[in-house]
């Protein structure tokens, strides 16, 4: 019956049917009909799965990150970085891919960094004789960034699926997101050196003094949310609202910028809009692998691998390879909510790190937003810049080159993801 | 669809994101005042923490109508993408009808719930808030939705028929009258 409901669910997502309702009319069919239990099961185990205050970090940090976003105070970020690399030559592709992120670990959100960032750099990138299509391809990976470097919202939701702390979580990714930031800034330097015809003058250093103290604001957001959690101040659900008061105040009295249009309509109406797809979207999963779980399906799973003496590496292998394979097809978080279930039990009895699977799946999830025919960012790129999507994704491919060679370093030195967290629970 | 529905469907759609939203902040606000209160008075409320959750939940749930109208919730469009005119618009009344078979039992489930935990008289942890409250936003969330998704219903079958006049009309211009025959030189 697993199969017929499995088939059902997978039949209902390819014609096109909002995936939570997919797997919401999927598991009434295994619970109610095909295992009989009451019907009342449906809505306890839906509103049982949302109600955690772990998850309340999701729409604090959808609104932090919208706030900082429309109302002013991410904007100043480029300028910042601009004043120190934007005169070498291809400095200003490495300008971009900085400002990302920076940009996505204040906002927390790809679309909105695309959308903030390319806003900020195409103009003078264009001007100075970068191709649109190249600016596009460079956006659409760099500003998947912000899932890797926290306050990361795919962290904290891995994080209460299995059971981990979210600020270990956060911390586990600042090294690997770094270095991934790095790698893309210097390909796109060495990719862009030939295109880049005008070179910007230097600043001096009372203009890049100028330039950090005007995006400071901004930036010392993410330090006050990683700070408060490692200094014990508060939690991740409390460092989220602290970030959203934070950044209401900064827009409202430093950057002065802030107007009913762009904090309700943008920020407030955009924060309840993805809160609402992911809160459905979460109830609706753990609603469906209920059954799953009753017919004991994971623990199959898992000692099947035990049985099958795979190694560590090799099941490790197995799961990207699924999250790559799914990722053409489907966004992170379907991807993540049909698969951790069923998995994780898989990876525990093999005993591997969660913590540094964490760094994987994130790495994994940040190239399937990159991978067509389905990637996400490809098209928000593709729309934002008005590139046709197959030019988005030819232009896109160094990069994305970029991601697949750090996921298999990621993969095979764990010791990247675990060097921060091991030295501060030291 | 008839303008005056329209009208009342946009002032639904806008009254239901700004409860949403009030719901959010105030979430918000609860949220970082345990954060003051705890280090501002050294005084800690333990009924914060459930009532931030459950308005996150209220603000969550209500919009998942407008979401569903706008597009707002994660689907594959392969296939919809791939269809036209009066194809697409079976295609959309195809999902809404399964949205709202879905959304109509789970707000049936979900007044059972709500009206089981009613007659057991059952409390929230902290709060010892009646429990019915909080259940009550699903069924609640979920006739709002069924109510988008019968809206959606109704636009797919208006889509429906323009397409067929539109279609209609195509063919006839495309055939030659015998009367244009007369004008040829």
């Amino acid at each position: 019956m697993i199969s017929v409901g499995v088939a059902i669910l997978i039949g209902l997502v390819i014609v096109g049917l909002p995936i939570w309702i997919a797997l919401t009319f999927s598991a009434i069919f295994l619970m109610h009909i095909s295992m009989g239990m009451p019907a009342v099961s449906v809505p306890l185990a839906m509103f049982g799965s949302i109600d955690s205050f772990v998850l309340l970090a999701v729409p604090f940090f959808l609104l932090a990150g919208n706030v900082m976003a429309y109302c002013g105070p991410a904007k100043y970020i480029y300028q910042l970085v601009d004043s120190y690399v934007g005169h070498m030559k291809g400095g200003m592709a490495f300008t971009t891919v900085v400002t990302c992120m920076i940009y996505a670990a204040i906002t927390g959100s790809t679309t909105a960094t695309l959308a903030g960032v390319s806003a900020l750099a195409t103009p003078p990138m264009e001007r100075a004789g970068y191709s649109r299509e190249f600016v596009a391809g460079l956006l659409a990976v760099s500003s998947t960034l912000g899932q890797m470097i926290p306050p990361s919202i795919l962290m904290v939701l891995y994080g209460a699926l299995a059971q981990q702390n979210a600020g270990v979580l956060f911390m586990a990714g600042i090294v690997p997101g770094t270095l991934i930031g790095l790698a893309l800034g210097i390909t796109g330097v060495l990719l862009s050196r030939k295109q880049q015809r005008e070179l910007q003058p230097r600043q001096d250093w009372r203009e890049r003094g100028h330039a950090t103290l005007k995006a400071a604001p901004a930036i010392i957001m993410p330090i006050i949310v990683l700070g408060g959690i490692y200094g014990g101040v508060f939690t991740p659900t409390e460092a989220a609202a602290v970030a959203c008061v934070y950044g209401v105040l900064v827009s409202l009295f430093v950057y002065r910028e802030m107007t009913w249009h762009n904090f309700y309509r943008q920020a407030v109406r955009g924060a309840v809009s993805n809160s609402s797809m992911i809160f459905l979207l979460i109830a609706a999963a753990l609603l469906f692998s209920s059954p799953l779980a009753f017919a004991q399906l994971p623990q199959q799973i898992a000692a099947w691998t035990v049985e099958a003496e795979l190694t560590q590496l090799q099941l490790i292998l197995i799961v990207v390879l699924l999250w790559l394979v799914m990722g053409m097809f489907l966004d992170t978080l379907p991807i993540m909510y049909l698969t951790l279930p069923v998995v994780l039990p898989a990876l525990q009895a093999a005993e591997v790190n969660l913590i540094y699977m964490n760094v994987v799946l994130v790495i994994t999830m940040q190239i399937a937003q990159v991978t067509p025919p389905f990637g996400l960012s490809l098209y928000v790129a593709s729309g934002v810049l008005n590139v046709p999507i197959t030019r988005v994704v030819g232009a896109s491919f160094p990069f994305l080159l970029v991601l697949l060679v750090a996921l298999a370093v990621l993969i095979l030195v764990p010791e990247i993801s675990l060097f921060l967290p091991d030295l501060l629970a030291r | 669809m008839h303008i005056d529905l329209q009208n009342s469907l946009k002032r639904l759609e806008s009254f239901l994101f700004l409860l949403s939203g009030a719901s959010l902040l105030s979430s918000v606000g609860l949220a970082f005042a345990a954060v003051v209160m705890r280090y501002g008075f050294s005084f800690s409320l333990e009924w914060v923490e459930e009532a931030a959750r459950y308005l996150a939940i209220l603000a969550a749930l209500l919009v998942a109508g407008p979401v569903l109208r706008n597009n707002g919730h994660i689907a594959l469009d392969l296939l919809p993408s791939a269809l036209h005119g009066r194809r697409l618009a079976i295609h959309k009344l195809a999902l809404g009808s399964l949205t709202l078979l879905v959304s109509t039992a789970t707000c049936i489930w979900g007044y059972q719930l709500t009206a089981q935990t009613f007659r057991f008289g059952m409390r929230t942890g902290s709060l010892q808030f009646p429990q019915w409250l909080p259940y009550s936003i699903l069924p609640l969330s979920m006739a709002i939705l069924a109510l988008f998704s019968l809206v959606i219903m109704i636009e797919a079958v208006q889509n429906f028929l323009k397409a067929g006049t539109r279609e209609r009309d195509g063919e006839e211009s495309n055939q030659i009258h015998p009367t244009d025959l007369d004008d040829t030189p």
